[in-house]
């Protein structure tokens, strides 16, 4: 009886240790509620130095951190099912999807950004390089992330189709495909704009320009994504393509805000809100391939003793 | 030359006096001249022997395992191990990856004594778990919620 106890809490720390979900999911909470605190903060004593380290900190550490993790996971899954299997190409893709994330991360928010974290301010010359950093990091963990998560779950999708589970779009869902539609094709039209007016494009605006479209297409993965897991339920698998919905609409969201922001929308303070999207949306990236993770693990967790 | 040959069940029954008359009449029939038949009831026979041998432990285990599957099956009936009793008791096991729902139909096809269940839900399960932790899985449930070995191995 003693033995079967300990295997029970031995079996338990494993699952906590090697998913993390919940730990995921309480460090974003808790980043959160400190944003929320530091932006009550700022507020109150109009010091911007606050609400602008917060981000250029902790913020930026944060999303490194979740990139990371999020590239562990997704290669642990990936490697755990076998050659042939479905599956395994859905997470190949899914895996290179979080690498171009992290390695856009760290050239955006380290070795791009005007703040303590970027070694390059402490190297002279070489501080120059930071814009050029900056623009890679956005194509990186722009079009290059967002192309490989869309072929990714659109295997993702195959497969739940053929087992069954693929969920139907509902007339409110069609609405938000048509809405972000809309504003696809009003950023387009701002191109062809701005292209006329004779204002010249950069080479990361140009490898930039797929973005929007692609997150449309991820829109409506999200959609579907999310329809059926809520056909299927909510167990792990449901949990990790759940997240992986959850995280693109926040990625949306976020776009929207820096569009908005950009048109004058959304003005300022406001627009420090838009901020605050980028590290759920971080957790939720590296919280999905955790769920799967724990599925699998569990699965050798409660191997059973013959 | 024998088509048909006679279900472990029915062995083990047969073993343990549990079939009697015309039955077991026609199964020391059967027994006699069938090769691959006499061939397992042999062995089972070897197994129930305690002691002795020098295959004594996989004896002891195989006795072990057949008692197990002679109690499940006298006991299954009244513990729900059957229909939609033993269909529930996988659908708790299979909800934590799949989800209720998810289990619910992936269980709706199969049998309700769940002869069916390896070939029914493994495949979809493959399908998002892969290979390794399916079989694991699958694994779990014909041990804790089929033949119920775990809650004998602990009494």
């Amino acid at each position: 009886m003693t033995k079967v106890n300990t295997e029970s809490v031995v079996s338990r720390a494993l699952y906590y240790v090697q998913g993390c979900s919940t730990l995921i999911l309480l460090i974003a909470g808790a980043y959160l509620i400190v944003g929320i605190l530091v932006f009550a903060g700022w507020r109150i004593a109009g010091r911007d130095g606050w609400i602008e380290d917060f981000f250029r900190v902790p913020g930026a550490l944060l999303l490194v951190f979740f990139s990371g993790v999020g590239l562990y996971f997704s290669l642990r899954v990936w490697r755990a099912f076998d050659t042939g299997e479905p599956m395994r190409r859905a997470w190949q893709l899914i895996t290179l999807s979080a690498a171009a994330h992290l390695t856009g991360t760290l050239l955006v928010q380290i070795f791009g950004a005007q703040s303590r974290l970027n070694p390059l301010t402490y190297a002279g010359e070489v501080r120059t390089l930071a814009p050029h950093w900056r623009n890679a990091g956005l194509v990186i963990d722009g079009t290059c992330r967002f192309a490989m998560l869309a072929a990714g779950l659109l295997l993702v999708l195959m497969i739940y189709r053929k087992a069954g589970f693929l969920g139907r779009l509902r007339a409110s869902d069609w609405a938000i495909l048509a809405l972000f539609g809309a504003y696809v094709v009003r950023e387009a039209v701002d191109v062809v704009v701005r292209a006329r007016s004779g204002k010249p494009f950069s080479a990361a605006d140009i490898f930039n320009l797929p973005v929007d479209p692609l997150l449309w297409v991820l829109l409506s993965q999200a959609l579907r994504l999310f329809r059926s897991v809520q056909q299927m339920g909510f167990g792990w698998i449901g949990k990790c393509y759940g997240a992986f919905a959850a995280g693109i609409i926040l990625v949306l969201l976020g776009d929207v805000a820096i569009w908005a922001t950009n048109w004058g929308y959304l003005p300022w303070p406001w627009s420090a809100v838009g901020w605050y999207v980028w590290v759920p949306a971080a957790a939720a990236f590296a919280v999905a391939p955790a769920f799967q993770w724990e599925a699998m693990r569990s699965a050798e967790a409660i191997r059973p003793a013959l | 030359m024998q088509l048909d040959h006679l279900a472990i069940e029915d062995l083990v029954s047969l073993q343990f006096g549990e079939i009697i008359g015309h039955r077991a009449h026609r199964m020391t029939q059967h027994l006699a001249g069938c090769a691959v038949c006499s061939q397992v009831f042999e062995r089972l026979q070897g197994s129930m022997v305690e002691g002795g041998g020098p295959d004594r432990n996989a004896a002891a285990d195989t006795g072990t395992l057949l008692s197990k599957i002679r109690t499940w099956d006298s006991n299954r009936v009244r513990d729900g191990r059957h229909g939609e009793g033993l269909k529930r008791r996988i659908a708790v096991e299979l909800a934590p990856y799949v989800g209720q729902a998810g289990a619910d139909a992936l269980l709706r096809p199969v049998q309700d004594d769940g002869r069916d269940l390896l070939s029914t839900v493994a495949p979809l399960l493959v399908m998002f778990l892969g290979q390794r932790a399916t079989s694991l899985i699958v694994t779990r449930v014909v041990e804790k919620s089929i033949v119920g070995s775990r809650t004998l191995c602990e009494s």
